[in-house]
């Protein structure tokens, strides 16, 4: 059942994702996004990570991506006219890819798929909640300062007049 | 294996049920809400204005040849709304985006009935040693999912008003993207306080705690307190368990929580859209909003998926402020006796108690459906401006402080 | 005990402090800088007090303070007062970009956001696990984006700011999945755990140690701009606003290097991975080496040029990381980047005041300069040289230790193809001097007035690149315990 729904829900990932790049149209673009992102998260609760996957529909497909959709309606953008085939780049790019991929493939039959999984925390939000305030308290407060630098960069760069 | 024993395997027994649990959901529970909620409203607005409403619609016996119809206060009106909305063409504007144009209604309502998934409707029900949660998914992250769900019911509204392709429902969808992300900022850190206080997002165990320590709106509250002890009039114990149940944290924990109730409130009634907050479809301004080029059963989809996430607010704020399905002196699904009624088994106590904090539920949440129907007939609309000035900077500041209030409180004051 | 990080965070209180001042106070916004420059100041004094602290004292497995880190530290702190100094010169350009309300407006952020930049590398330099590695510069690369960008009313900042935020973004990408790859066969993302586990990597999993190690090479290469990565390099320095351009490449190039560092540090000591770590590393030294120095060649903007010199300094810092295994690599590195602080804060410091009369930053507006402004042309006349690597300057030293350490470790390919790449460094800096002493001024061309401040800096620059040319000894001091 689980390996079922593994597959299914990575084969909608992996569809929707190469239709983010392959559809003509933004708006299709943006959606198709959106439910890659879906079966993300549905894979995340497969593994039983619950909060991540939750924040992931939540962050993301929620809220990150209505942006997107906002700005790409507001802009009004059309489809995108069939450019023209730049050969070179092409080939450099399809280079990349094909390594990229051909270096996967013969990485990954090194792995024991297998093997067991780590053990499952029983309450993940809050051993997330624990580790980010405990262990991890030193980067979560830098991801703090991040935070104030974007938001003052965000005012900065689309006010429309500065005050 | 005989089928009995197959469908007691605990994931299988987990399968079935929860199937089950859907359906009394969402045809037994959210449908006939939604219809009674549209009724609701033209009666309410029609006392409001000081008019009948909707009153003629009965049993239409005359067909059968009688002299009148039976008007039953025209409760008829719940079924005509919908079956004339069945029967309307489905027109479909010629420059219409058709596949966006086509699932957009969908898209609108489906997150509305995904939300009530993780809603405690009432106690965990004991059959023996087996427990039914009456909810479908019992699951930690309870509050989030609430909050991931609804925010993606904004696509249906984004992409219907997209798809029309005319000028009216684009502004509509446009405002709705804006107002939902603006309000959800509010919304999510108003709930923060409630989870500070009582440790976990688990919607069930939060009305649990509620049930123990008091509704998050309601500080004095009675420890140890028992029906038995109001029908006997015991007014000595009833007033030791409150005296047992005070405490100078509870007391002054109220006021965030009274700030993020009603913090909370008013981010609900922007998230489902509803007036003040109904930019997206003002009809003075844009017609009709995103609907504007939706007829027949499109129409009835963004109609249904409004009510019913209205519906699914008002559940969502009954759970986490007024206690759920929990009142103070009515026992929950682990009660083994019914009123001390003999031939009722254990279960069939637990099962009628369940049931009865279902009935608990809701009537909480008709009481919160009828107070969106006043706040709509009651106040006007707000400008575009001054929407997103108040949740930027007022609730949203509100919320940020609140959280810090309530933690302070927490780790200061210990009795 | 002092917390070991309080250097950091008395850092970021100056940027939040130096925000509330922008926000509440309506004092002239240049008084921002100077206290931001004086507190630094005050910071970078602090660095003496506090030594380094051995790793077992530091509660926290995110954060270490040797000496390498603490260097860098002053480094940095050094870089981003120099930055402020230049942004404060720079302020009038600044503001007749930017769309504003009310005078004055937007420059607050300009000055307070390197101090958060400056915060965000001191973490980088200190950074021992993947997780405060990639926090930490994401803090540097998104102050930087705003930075780079933030000129909005010029075509080329805005322009510069969207190729840098979309291939940052895609570096970001390979870090993490790099990262992913590291930390899924060897069970940690601290370094030190990373280096306890390496030596007993199965075989089956070494390629898919390498594979993670590239993608993290991939990401570093782009942040220290090294060939292939080096895209970005040109545009954005071009369009950026010059004090940022500097700041970006000093600053964020030397914590760059030192990540670099840190990351190799577990791979280059454990025999198995050596040769093939120094194999990519050598790879990645020749095509900077040659790449940055023949494209420079081309150039006719001084900015585009400062651009690929600053490729072809990544090279020959490249070609240090790749002799690693030589004991003076570190101190090589170290002086180099010191070195470069210098040379590189002084050409931008003349370009700024250049390019404030003529309008420009092409190496035409530099015609004459040895006339109208003598100065200027000395100044612009010592950096280029030691850029290119003269004797008696501090870049002739920094290349020597270089390419003493590369002969140490057997890298002799390095050297040979260094030594004719700096041949080619002498052609296109030399071009800059040639405009400037041979080249008759344009008719409309201004005598150039530096602020009193500016030609003190100037001269204390200069000073600084030929004395330290000439006795090392001082920053070798510093550099012993690396």
């Amino acid at each position: 059942m689980e390996v079922a729904l593994f597959w299914i829900f990575a084969a909608l990932m992996l569809g929707f994702g190469a239709a983010v790049i392959f559809l003509k149209s933004p708006v299709s673009s943006a959606l198709s996004l959106v439910v890659s992102f879906l079966g993300l998260a549905a894979l995340f609760l497969l593994l039983d990570a619950f909060f991540i996957g939750i924040i992931q529909v939540l962050v993301y497909a929620g809220a990150v991506m209505v942006l997107f959709l906002f700005i790409i309606m507001l802009l009004d953008l059309k489809t995108e006219r069939a450019r023209k085939i730049n050969l070179p780049a092409m080939i450099g790019g399809l280079m990349v890819v094909v390594g990229f991929v051909a270096l996967l493939v013969k990485l990954l039959p090194s792995f024991d798929i297998a093997k067991p999984a780590l053990a499952r925390p029983v309450n993940d939000v809050a051993s997330v909640g624990m580790l980010l305030f405990s262990d991890y308290n030193l980067p979560f407060q830098v991801i703090g300062v991040l935070l104030l630098v974007a938001t003052v960069g965000v005012v900065l760069l689309s006010r429309k007049e500065l005050k | 294996m005989n089928l009995s024993a197959l469908a007691m395997q605990p994931e299988i027994f987990l399968a079935w049920t929860s199937i089950i649990k859907t359906l009394v959901i969402v045809f037994g529970i959210v449908l006939p809400i939604v219809s009674l909620t549209v009724f609701a409203e033209r009666k309410v607005c029609a006392f409001i204005q000081d008019r009948v409403g909707p009153n003629r619609v009965g049993l239409p016996t005359t067909i059968l040849g009688f002299k009148k119809d039976i008007r039953l206060l025209g409760l008829g009106q719940m079924i005509a709304d919908p079956i004339k909305l069945l029967l309307k063409e489905n027109f479909i504007p010629n420059s219409v985006n058709k596949f966006y144009y086509y699932i957009a209604p969908k898209l609108a309502m489906i997150p509305a009935l995904l939300v009530l998934a993780v809603l405690p409707f009432g106690p965990n029900v004991f059959f023996g040693d087996i427990k039914v949660p009456l909810m479908v998914a019992n699951v930690d992250i309870g509050i989030l999912w609430v909050f991931a769900i609804s925010s993606l019911g904004v696509y249906g509204i984004v992409l219907a008003g997209w798809a029309s392709n005319s000028k009216y429902p684009f502004l509509g969808g446009i405002r709705s993207s804006s107002q939902m992300i603006s309000y959800e900022l509010a919304l999510g850190l108003s709930v923060i306080p409630v989870f500070l206080i009582v440790g976990t997002l688990n919607m069930q165990e939060i009305v649990v705690w509620q049930r123990e320590n008091g509704w998050m709106v309601a500080p004095f509250w009675p420890k140890g307190f028992s029906l038995e002890q109001l029908l006997h009039g015991d007014f000595a114990a009833i007033g030791a368990s409150f005296a047992a149940g005070f405490s100078v944290q509870r007391l002054l924990i109220w006021v965030p929580m009274l700030i993020s109730f009603i913090v909370f409130l008013i981010a609900m009634f922007a998230e489902t859209n509803r007036v003040p907050f109904d930019l997206p479809e003002a009809e003075q301004e844009l017609v009709g909003g995103y609907h504007t080029e939706y007829s027949s059963m499109g129409f009835a989809l963004f109609f249904l998926g409004e009510y019913a996430a209205m519906a699914a607010g008002s559940g969502v704020i009954v759970t986490l402020f007024l206690g759920g399905w929990s009142l103070p002196f009515i026992p929950d699904g682990s009660a083994t006796s019914f009123f001390g009624i003999p031939f009722i088994p254990a279960w069939g106590a637990s099962l009628l108690w369940g049931l009865i904090g279902m009935t608990i539920f809701l009537a909480k949440i008709a009481a919160m459906l009828f107070l969106f129907i006043w706040v709509r007939w009651t106040l006007p609309r707000f400008r575009y401006d001054q929407l997103m000035k108040l949740g930027w900077y007022f609730f949203f500041e509100l919320a940020l402080v609140n959280i810090f209030i309530t933690a302070l409180i927490l780790a200061l004051v210990k009795f | 005990m002092i917390v070991p990080y309080a250097l950091e965070i008395s850092v970021v209180c100056v940027g939040i402090f130096l925000l509330m001042v922008d926000a509440f106070l309506k004092t002239d916004k240049t008084t921002i800088a100077w206290t931001g420059v004086v507190v630094l100041l005050a910071i970078f004094g602090l660095t003496f007090a506090l030594g380094p602290m051995p790793k077992g004292v530091i509660p926290e497995a995110f954060y270490v303070l040797d000496p390498t880190a603490l260097f860098f530290k002053r480094f940095l702190l050094l870089a981003t007062v120099l930055t402020l100094i230049l942004s404060i010169d720079y302020s009038p350009v600044y503001q007749k970009f930017v769309p504003a309300a009310v005078p004055q407006a937007g420059l607050g952020e300009f000055f307070t956001l390197p101090v958060f930049a400056c915060a965000g590398m001191m973490f980088m330099v200190s950074a021992n696990d993947f997780i405060m590695i990639f926090v930490a510069l994401e803090l540097v690369t998104i102050t930087f984006y705003v930075l780079v960008a933030s000129m909005r009313k010029n075509q080329g900042s805005l322009e510069a700011g969207v190729k840098y935020l979309i291939l940052g973004a895609l570096s970001t990408g390979f870090l993490v999945y790099g990262i992913t790859w590291l930390y899924g066969i060897t069970g940690y993302t601290s370094l030190d755990g990373i280096q306890s586990v390496l030596p007993r990597v199965p075989e089956q999993y070494q390629p898919s140690v390498l594979f993670g190690l590239g993608l993290v090479l991939v990401a570093l290469g782009f942040k220290v701009a090294a060939v292939p990565f080096q895209f970005w390099v040109p545009d954005v320095y071009q369009g950026a606003p010059t004090p940022v351009t500097a700041y970006l490449s000093v600053a964020s190039k030397a914590a760059g290097f030192v990540v670099l560092l840190r990351v190799l540090e577990p791979f280059v000591t454990t025999p198995t991975f050596q040769v093939k770590v120094f194999g990519i590393l050598t790879i990645l030294a020749a095509v900077t080496l040659i790449l940055g120095n023949l494209a420079a060649m081309s150039q006719q903007n001084l900015k585009r040029l400062l651009a690929y010199s600053s490729i072809a300094h990544a090279g020959y810092l490249l070609v240090a990381v790749a002799s690693l295994s030589a004991p003076g690599a570190k101190v090589a590195i170290g002086f180099y980047l010191g070195g470069y602080l210098l040379m590189t804060f002084l050409a931008f410091l003349v370009l700024l005041n250049v390019a404030k009369v003529s309008g420009g930053d092409d190496i035409r507006d530099f015609n004459g300069l040895g006339k109208r402004s003598p100065v200027l042309a000395l100044a612009l006349l010592i950096s280029m040289l030691s850029l290119a690597g003269l004797p008696f300057t501090i870049g002739f030293l920094g290349k020597f230790f270089i390419f003493e350490a590369a002969l140490a470790s057997g890298q002799y390919v390095l050297v040979v193809l260094g030594a004719i790449t700096v041949a080619c460094g002498f052609y296109y800096y030399l071009k800059v001097v040639m405009a400037m002493y041979w080249q008759p001024p344009a008719p409309s061309a201004t005598n150039i007035q530096v602020s009193p401040f500016g030609q003190f800096l100037i001269a204390l620059l200069v000073l600084a690149i030929i004395i330290f040319g000439i006795f090392p000894q001082p920053i070798l001091g510093a550099l012993t315990h690396l």
